[in-house]
């Protein structure tokens, strides 16, 4: 029985280049999975279809154009925005529909401005779309919503993805989906599902702060010693 | 703003709408459904919707429901009357909701999948996650070492110029190397665009997004919203590089004439 793969604690990372353009030389670990997992690979690139080897081409091309080449090396030029924005071009998308959350409505606006002045045609769809009750469609009690009694609207993204992809969308850009609700999307679209914001309700959207900086509470309540304690107070989850 | 009548009731997106009728804040809540205007998606793709919600079943449906659970479970309540504070006091980074989504729907192997540029925050959440009793398995999206040429990279379009050896990202390999470990939920760390609809597409578990990578703002992608009408984020808008009031006036010109 090999090892499990982990890629994350792989230190010669055979399977990439150096800033040169030359492949990193080593030994790779026993349970790389280009050793263990071959015919896996195998497969997987057999599955490529036409328009699959299309996108990799794409999006290739787009992370190359993403930099510019100045004498001293390369500067990172196109921002996330811009990169989507290259991909549908390359890819000859007309209409980009943007799946959002409620709370991102405004970025969303901005979002949809600058496409269309990019020359796309835009939807825009928020998550509360049909207005299915939580309570009753999900199962949950009473005390589990933020407004007991109330009318609280599920986040419905499966019905965000079918109604974009009726209205003609050739590729789904969310931005700002919770946790869940995103995998969601992407596991039921029909249209290439790109990614453009998370979620992050405490670090402004940008969670690798929870990563990156040893200074702050989240990254220390993370890396503890002690596992975070899940526990159920009152109808709602909580982690200490 | 162009009457949403006059259009064809599909087309109409919801940064347009002005009645708001799902908007989700607690005073609005408190007082029960509203009644949708006829633009509205709820309305104008009614069918489409009701052919939408038969699609969660069993385990959808469980997944929906943690993930629900865990939106609420983001804000502090008032211990008093059971509601949300207000204004909303939000609690969780997203780093820890993916972990208590995963508790909450009891999942056990969790699949990784990063870009090597971010193997070290890989690593530290690979050590997180199993710290939190997760079996974990990663894999980096240059896995399989296959040569850009495979996918028709000329030497012009690639990175490091001609003749260096790059090997190609793959969202499918990683998609399909988790499939092969049948791990319960994925976790995509900086996946570039493309390759995380290549992994949307062929992974078989759900797979949430955590981190996404942006090459100027490191990983602050919404940035590329919030700073367009300055000038370091008005490349998003537009190819001159304009004065940010001239970009601004236009911008809404736009939108009147949209």
């Amino acid at each position: 029985m090999a090892e499990k793969m982990q890629c994350s604690k792989c230190d010669v990372q055979v399977c990439t280049v150096d800033s040169s353009g030359r492949r990193l030389q080593g030994e790779a670990p026993s349970w790389c999975p280009m050793k263990t997992k071959a015919d896996v690979i195998k497969r997987a690139m057999a599955k490529y279809t036409d328009e699959d080897r299309k996108i990799a081409h794409a999006a290739a091309v787009v992370e190359s154009e993403a930099y510019l080449r100045e004498p001293w090396g390369l500067k990172p030029y196109a921002t996330r925005v811009l990169e989507i924005i290259n991909f549908a071009n390359k890819m000859g998308y007309k209409k980009i529909g943007i799946a959002c959350c409620f709370a991102s409505g405004w970025d969303a606006g901005i979002l949809t401005n600058i496409f269309i002045n990019r020359g796309f045609n835009v939807i825009a769809r928020f998550c509360k779309v049909y207005q299915v009750q939580n309570k009753k469609f999900l199962g949950l009690k009473d005390e589990e919503t933020l407004v007991p009694g109330g009318y609280q609207s599920m986040c419905n993204p499966i019905c965000q993805v079918d109604t974009l992809a009726d209205s003609g969308c050739e590729l789904i850009v969310t931005h700002g989906q919770c946790t869940g609700h995103d995998a969601l999307l992407g596991k039921f679209s029909q249209a290439p599902v790109t990614v453009l914001g998370v979620k992050d309700r405490v670090l402004a959207h940008n969670p690798l702060v929870a990563l990156t900086s040893p200074w702050n509470q989240y990254y220390r309540k993370l890396t503890r010693k002690e596992p975070l304690e899940l526990v159920y107070v009152n109808g709602h989850y909580r982690s200490y | 703003m162009s009457e949403p009548e006059e259009k064809d009731l599909s087309e109409v997106s919801c940064v347009d709408c002005k009645a708001w009728a799902c908007f989700p804040d607690v005073s609005t809540v408190k007082k029960g459904r509203r009644e949708a205007p006829p633009y509205c998606p709820s309305n104008a793709q009614r069918e489409v919707c009701e052919q939408a919600l038969t699609k969660y079943t069993d385990k959808t449906l469980e997944f929906a429901r943690s993930a629900a659970l865990i939106e609420n479970a983001c804000y502090a309540i008032d211990p008093n009357t059971g509601t949300a504070v207000l204004p909303m006091v939000t609690l969780h980074p997203r780093a820890e909701e993916i972990i208590m989504l995963a508790k909450v729907a009891a999942y056990k192997k969790l699949g990784l999948a990063f870009c090597v540029e971010l193997q070290k925050e890989a690593e530290l959440y690979t050590n997180i996650l199993e710290n939190n009793g997760f079996d974990v398995v990663s894999v980096c999206c240059k896995t399989g070492a296959i040569p850009k040429e495979e996918i028709c990279v000329t030497e012009e379009e690639k990175l490091y110029g001609s003749n260096s050896e790059e090997t190609m990202c793959s969202g499918l390999i990683m998609a399909e190397l988790l499939n092969s470990e049948n791990t319960d939920m994925n976790i995509l760390m900086g996946l570039c665009v493309g390759q995380d609809a290549l992994f949307f597409k062929y992974a078989e578990a759900f797979s949430i997004p955590f981190a996404i990578i942006d090459r100027v703002y490191g990983g602050a992608t919404m940035e590329g919203i919030y700073q367009v009408f300055n000038s370091w984020g008005n490349r998003n808008y537009t190819d001159q590089i304009t004065n940010g009031f001239e970009l601004m006036r236009s911008a809404w010109l736009k939108r009147e004439g949209a």
